[in-house]
């Protein structure tokens, strides 16, 4: 059966499911003053679970994410809830469970119903904590994760934060959850502790029972019900090759990214906000290939200030170093949509008013960011990449802009760095048959590969349908990236990929083989794509993209790559 | 009985965070007197941290209120927090 992959690895283990449903009976003609007593009493106990949990997320995984369970203390404490189960308590003489659990639900619908992506998420925080108050009131008793006597897979619905936090690595071999994605609490969890996890499985799980065998596939999301001899031992092999794996990667720490006969390449990271660097420096990224600016814009009511901006951008240079760092200039619009911009829905946001369309239509906003941008320049080793570029006239455009924004600093004495590259995004197709025409005016270029290849293909990448025709196998997007990578050495100007594509190891050696120099790739694929640069030849490497290049199909491309 | 106010300014992008809201209102508990805090025509128990995030959430800048006697002292300690906290400016 298939799922989503959130989280590489493979498992073969005895089922333990979290979800046991809890049913809250409602009791009515409960005398007030005794249900406060319990609920102050489970209170007590809930809280020295919490505190318990805090101490073990403490040691176990770190201290800011022990501070999450530090606000599930204080939101059990907290006096407008409890007084709002009180409330139910005197008002209806409903008992202790039921009044926690529309207390709860109530303040939780609250937060679901703000502006701002992060209150929202704490609705999940409110059930969590009221969840493990009616646990108690009930009397039931929970498995606790941090004891485990075996090794088991995970099921649930979802995991909640306490879940995740205090379990014993040891003892779970895997997750496996009826819904999220690859982007959810507990996806997210699961890579940061190297868990395989198997997320958006559906309601397939609900038939599975404690004890029961399944093994599951966290790279294609793949998860099995009782597989046979054959395929537990093959899981088994998976498992410890993987192991080995990581672990020789680490060995490829501190080492340059340099083909066996001596040409260097770069290995640098697309990351989301300044958090990500952490990551970035654990896995040896030569630098930040793409900074996606989006984030400071994302999840407010207004726009940010050029000295929020300005805070922002500096801190990522400082933690870089001298490594070079690219920022990308605001990509909204289209399917990322700002409330306060009051932007138009539009019928095909993608081919719509967003990125650059947007910014220099909106010079006023645009400029707060370029100001930020070159004012935290003299901090580090910076590079501005424009996004959504097909006109030349776009470039010169923004261009014009950077020189007044230079000029506006010089005027009033502002220190700012002066020469800060300026390179362009290549995902529209236009842009990248004018690449020739581009080198000759722009610092760098960085093949935004995901996009590009929706475009050229004319296929929505989020289409269900359309999956099997969204591939960078298709020899269109080869051929595309070829022209842009030839023009760029032809002009002596960097070329660099940031698109999904990058770091997929069919791949890679033909990107090498087309003259690409800059691989920009998410934290966890630093190593794997090194490895691969290092065990490689640059005339091997010309030799194989010179054959893809020949190929007129997705088959006969795979078929090259050996991946048929 | 004395009474102090300090207007502030929401920094950062998030608003008001779990983590500092939970500071701010572990010092404002220890405090005898009531603590509001008001923003954008609503008033929140200073001692509730879902009262205070959910009111500050809809607002750029916020009104924190402090009543009792030493109500200036207490006021700086819990304008301090989220200061420190890089929450809020004054």
């Amino acid at each position: 059966m298939k799922a989503i992959g959130a989280s590489p690895g493979y498992a073969v283990g005895k089922v333990l499911r979290l979800d046991q449903e809890v049913s809250i009976p409602k009791k009515q003609g409960c005398e007030p003053k005794e249900e406060k007593e319990r609920l102050a009493a489970a209170i007590v106990a809930a809280g020295e679970e919490i505190d318990g949990i805090i101490e073990t997320t403490k040691v176990n995984v770190g201290e800011d994410e022990a501070r999450i369970f530090e606000s599930h203390r204080m939101m059990l404490d907290d006096p407008e809830f409890i007084s709002a189960i009180h409330g139910k308590l005197d008002g209806k003489e409903v008992n202790a469970e039921w009044a926690v659990d529309h207390a709860a639900e109530e303040m939780a619908a609250l937060f679901e119903g703000m502006d701002n992506a992060y209150l929202r998420e704490r609705a999940a925080d409110i059930r969590d904590v009221a969840g493990r108050l009616i646990r108690r009131l009930l009397g039931v008793v929970e498995v606790s994760l941090a004891n485990l006597a075996e090794p088991v897979i995970l099921v649930a619905r979802d995991l909640t934060p306490s879940d995740t936090a205090q379990l014993n690595k040891d003892m779970v071999l895997g997750f496996a959850t009826e819904i999220g994605g690859s982007a959810s609490h507990t996806a997210i969890m699961a890579r940061t502790l190297e868990i395989p996890a198997v997320v958006g499985a559906g309601e397939a799980l609900e038939t599975l029972e404690n004890g029961q065998i399944i093994a599951i596939d966290g790279v294609t999301g793949h998860w099995y019900d009782q597989p046979d001899d054959a395929l537990q031992t093959d899981f088994n092999k998976k498992r410890d090759d993987l192991a080995r794996d990581r672990e020789s990667l680490k060995s490829l720490i501190g080492l340059p990214s340099v083909t066996e006969d001596g040409s260097h390449l770069e290995v640098v990271c697309n990351i989301g906000s300044p958090s990500d660097v952490e990551a970035v420096l654990e896995n040896d990224g030569e630098g930040i290939g793409l900074f996606r600016s989006e984030f400071l814009y994302m999840d407010r009511t207004q726009m940010p200030s050029e000295e929020e901006q300005y805070e922002a951008y500096k801190q990522v240079l400082t933690d870089m170093g001298d490594k070079p760092v690219i920022i990308r200039t605001l990509d909204v619009g289209g399917d990322k949509q700002l409330s306060y911009l009051n932007m138009p829905k539009e019928e095909n946001p993608f081919l719509g008013w967003r990125a650059v369309r947007y910014c220099l239509d909106t010079p006023d906003v645009f400029k707060v960011q370029l100001r930020a941008l070159l004012r935290a320049g003299v901090h580090g080793n910076l590079r501005i990449m424009v996004p959504m570029i097909s006109h030349l006239e776009q470039f010169r455009a923004v261009k014009a802009l950077v020189a007044e924004v230079e000029a506006d600093l010089s005027g009033e004495g502002v220190t700012f760095s002066k020469k800060v590259p300026l390179g362009i995004m290549v995902e529209i197709p236009a842009a990248a048959m004018m690449a020739d025409l581009f080198a000759k005016e722009v610092d760098f270029f960085s093949i935004g590969t995901n996009d590009l290849l929706q475009y050229t293909t004319a296929v929505d990448r989020m289409h269900e349908k359309l999956a099997d025709l969204y591939t960078p196998y298709h020899p269109g997007l080869i051929r595309l990236v070829a022209q842009v990578t030839k023009a760029a050495n032809a002009a002596g100007i960097p070329v660099g990929m940031c698109g999904e594509a990058a770091a997929d190891p069919k791949l890679v050696p033909v990107w090498l083989g087309l003259g690409l120099q800059e691989f920009s790739v998410s934290a966890p694929s630093v190593l794997k794509v090194r490895r691969q640069i290092r065990a490689m030849g640059m005339d091997q490497a010309r030799e194989l993209a010179g054959r893809v290049l020949e190929q007129g199909t997705v088959d006969g491309v795979k078929g090259v790559l050996g991946d048929l | 009985m004395g009474k102090s106010s300090k207007v502030l300014k929401v920094k950062g992008p998030f608003g008001v965070h779990a983590r500092p809201a939970s500071r701010f209102c572990m010092a404002a508990e220890k405090w005898p007197g009531d603590v509001w805090v008001h923003a954008g025509g609503q008033v929140a128990n200073g001692k509730s941290v879902l009262d205070v995030m959910a009111v500050i959430a809809a607002s750029d800048s916020f009104t924190v209120v402090v009543e009792g006697d030493d109500a200036p002292e207490i006021l700086e300690t819990l304008v301090a927090i989220l200061i420190e906290e890089g929450c809020a400016t004054l």
